[in-house]
């Protein structure tokens, strides 16, 4: 509890969990789509994150004060209550029933998601090791 | 139940390797029969196709309205509007992948080629040879392994962001 409140007091763990989590599920969004690259009619499944963690992060927007756990939350995104969307784009220049996939496009995202996933880690991993050495000290 | 979620990346990729083994099966049965006029079905071989479904079991994304009631009313022109989509808690279904529905065999008529000294020639001395279409064949082989490909690079950056997970801490 003392850990993950060291943690989470500073904005960069949470948002990086976040991010984390966003680019696990963008892993398996794109792992379906290409799965589905020769099935007819396919939708492909993109995911949402950046734009909302965005939100959440600018200090110049508005946000609501919450004194209870019940009340619901105005204007700015919670960083702690933050979730990837899946959702289908709708593409208006293919009609209908087109699969509307395309593998070099999938290919792509799958190595910036992998990229963005190593940073991610790599940060929390710098994070966890300062929180280390407060802990331990230097001997 | 975590661990199945921790996994279904690939899942879903070997849920396309798997359906995109059994389209090259099938294309190379194809090709292997495409001088076969007699199977036990009677008559020549006929083209078998695998017919492709996304697998829907997660797809419906979960919403989770908060408070139905909760819906910000406008009464006055100077409030702030709360959107309804402010309560979708949480939408992260993916899919589980795709599946093999069924294995169709293509009904369109066979290629009657005039060989009256064949045996299985019909009594105008046309022989029925199946509906295959070699070179057609070939292509449809060509783009099912550059899918099976694409589901190999999506396994493996898997499994690289997973094992990447395993150096936290």
């Amino acid at each position: 509890m003392i850990f993950e409140n060291a943690i989470s007091r500073h904005t960069s763990a949470p948002a990086l969990l976040r991010s984390l989590d966003a680019s696990m599920l963008r892993q398996k969004s794109i792992a379906n789509n290409v799965a589905n690259v020769n099935t007819p009619g396919y939708k492909r499944i993109e995911v949402e994150f950046e734009t909302e963690l965005r939100k959440a992060l600018d200090p110049n927007r508005l946000q609501g004060a919450r004194t209870d756990n019940g009340h619901m939350e105005i204007g700015k995104p919670n960083l702690l209550t933050l979730h990837p969307q899946a959702y289908r784009p709708t593409d208006p220049t293919l009609p209908g029933q087109i699969n509307n996939v395309d593998i070099d496009m999938e290919m792509a995202k799958l190595a910036e998601n992998q990229i963005l996933y190593n940073s991610g880690v790599k940060f929390l991993n710098d994070r966890i090791q300062t929180i280390r050495s407060a802990i331990v000290g230097r001997g | 139940m975590a661990m199945v979620q921790l996994f279904t990346g690939m899942n879903i990729s070997a849920s396309g390797l798997r359906a995109m083994r059994l389209k090259q099966n099938l294309i190379a049965s194809n090709i292997a029969n495409a001088e076969t006029t007699r199977t036990p079905d009677g008559g020549p071989y006929k083209r078998q196709m695998a017919l492709l479904e996304a697998d829907a079991r997660e797809i419906q994304p979960r919403l989770v309205i908060a408070d139905p009631s909760m819906v910000g009313r406008t009464t006055n022109s100077r409030h702030m509007a709360i959107p309804s989509d402010l309560f979708l808690v949480q939408k992260d279904g993916v899919g589980s992948g795709v599946q093999v529905q069924r294995i169709a065999e293509d009904q369109s008529p066979p290629r009657l080629v005039f060989d009256p000294s064949h045996p299985d020639a019909n009594a105008e001395g046309y022989v029925a040879y199946p509906n295959v279409n070699v070179v057609q064949e070939m292509v449809d082989l060509i783009s099912t392994t550059r899918a099976y490909e694409a589901n190999t690079t999506a396994m493996g950056s898997a499994k690289a962001m997973l094992t990447k997970a395993l150096e936290l801490v």
